[in-house]
């Protein structure tokens, strides 16, 4: 456990931006890919949401992602809200699917009631620690959340303020791709390796990485190592609070290291943090994403 | 009530319509079909049917989320980051740059201490100084660049002097805070 919070379950899925597609179905049951700016909000940490449209009372609303290829689902988090003091929304099953193209077509199978679900903003940076349902769905392309609104005004649309999942891509799937090792080269970093537990304000620490190339063929072109904020920032920024280096001693706020052959490893990379003394307390959250510019 | 002679008897009569009489015509009804001219293309059809489904593209692209449990008011494990410059001889000044220290030397009793023969003994120190974030603290021109002595973020450094103790081929040093507790 790091720091006053239990370690997440696996490594979060960031789907606004891993060529996973989110989707929303309304009443009518045809179903609409999300905007870029509501699947950041919903994959973020902050209250802000993304806002279903008006749909016929009592009628299944579904909201989810396809993933771009087979994965193993091991943790959700999900806040909803309702828009309107005069109606009440119910989450009545969580589903996944690994054959549907658009989520309404193909088979989709319930896993009943989410284990949990949170139907309020307030204090989520905490609840996205705390309240992570836990899960086991291996291979599959598709999870969605059934929901069903009952109202006696006009207002039928709901919030969706988080919807975050956890989980890996599954043995064999998507080969040509890098990932994030341990400073040995020897595995796959945790999901929670790099969770600085508590940081004091005024302290720094370093934590040691490697990037993998994965493919057995393909050469990973001009990596780029850089640090992306949450869509929820705050004052001294979090990412802004972070540095790289490829010597640990000169640091920046990206990294170019060149190429990856074929199942190579990096250099070792030093990912620091240095949390200045006015640096806003609670729970935070950036991640370190590696890109190659091709893969041939 | 009284008896009269008279009889009475009822008459029914069915009134039809009268008819024309017979004619010497003949009828014959006819029954017709009346279709829509068809035409007999030459052309070949061929329905094609189509699922849309959702564009979707596999990411090459690695990540790996960091947190933070909580940033909290409390006691800061010390760091040191580099020297500058690197290396000197008995009586040089040497720069230490780091952070974890304190808002002073008192905060947290900050000690710089130089390991010789087994032993770490204190440095004295000066010129302790807590660096405020610059211009590009924490945006994306953020940098340490131990060349040329830039820090954009906030930082500490403290002067110290090679003690005439320190040997060949040179020795460690090390921060060494106290929380008070």
């Amino acid at each position: 456990m790091a720091g006053l919070y239990p370690d997440v379950p696996s490594h979060r899925m960031p789907y606004h931006a891993d060529g996973s597609v989110a989707f929303r179905i309304n009443g009518d049951g045809t179903p609409t890919e999300m905007s870029a700016v509501d699947v950041a909000k919903m994959n973020d940490e902050g209250a802000d949401y993304a806002e279903t449209q008006n749909s016929l009372l009592g009628v299944n609303v579904y909201v989810g992602v396809l993933f771009p290829e087979k994965r193993n689902l091991l943790g959700y988090f999900l806040c909803a809200k309702r828009l309107s003091t005069s109606s009440f929304l119910i989450v009545s099953a969580i589903e996944v699917s690994s054959d549907s193209t658009n989520g309404a077509d193909g088979t989709w199978t319930s896993l009943g009631a989410p284990e949990s679900w949170e139907d309020d903003p307030a204090g989520l940076s905490l609840k996205i620690r705390e309240n992570i349902a836990s899960v086991s769905q291996l291979g599959i392309t598709g999870v969605r959340f059934n929901f069903y609104l009952y109202s006696s005004g006009t207002n039928y649309k709901f919030a969706i303020n988080a919807m975050h999942f956890y989980g890996v891509i599954a043995s064999g799937e998507n080969p040509n791709r890098l990932e994030l090792w341990d400073s040995a080269g020897t595995a796959r970093l945790g999901g929670a390796d790099m969770d600085w537990g508590n940081a004091a304000r005024g302290s720094s620490d370093d934590i040691e990485f490697t990037v993998k190339n994965l493919s057995a063929t393909q050469t990973a072109n001009d990596i780029t190592v850089a640090i992306e904020a949450s869509p929820t920032e705050t004052t001294p920024p979090v990412a802004g609070q972070h540095l790289l280096s490829d010597d640990g001693v000169n640091f920046a706020s990206y990294l170019e290291i060149g190429n990856l052959a074929p199942g190579a490893v990096s250099s070792v990379l030093t990912l620091r943090r240095i949390t200045p003394d006015n640096a806003v307390l609670g729970l935070w959250v950036a991640k370190v994403v590696a890109t190659p510019d091709s893969m041939t | 009530m009284t008896s009269v002679p008279d009889a009475y008897q009822y008459i029914y009569e069915n009134v039809g319509i009268p008819t024309n009489g017979t004619v010497p015509g003949s009828y014959q009804y006819v029954y017709e079909n009346v279709g829509i001219h068809v035409i007999p293309a030459s052309l070949s059809y061929q329905y094609i049917y189509e699922n849309v489904g959702f564009g979707v593209y596999l990411s090459p692209n690695a990540y790996q989320y960091t947190y933070e449990s909580e940033v909290l008011d409390e006691f800061p494990n010390p760091k040191i980051w580099f020297t500058r410059p690197g290396a000197g001889k008995p009586r040089d000044g040497i720069m230490v740059y780091g952070f974890g220290w304190g808002a002073t030397a008192g905060t947290y009793d900050f000690e710089l201490q130089m390991e010789i023969e087994d032993d770490w003994i204190p440095l004295s120190i000066s010129g302790f100084q807590v660096v405020a974030a610059g211009v590009n603290g924490y945006d994306e021109n953020r940098k340490i660049d131990v060349g040329n002595a830039i820090i954009t973020m906030q930082h500490q450094r403290v002067l110290i002097l090679i003690p005439n103790e320190a040997v060949i081929p040179g020795s460690r040093i090390r921060v060494k805070t106290d929380d008070g507790a």
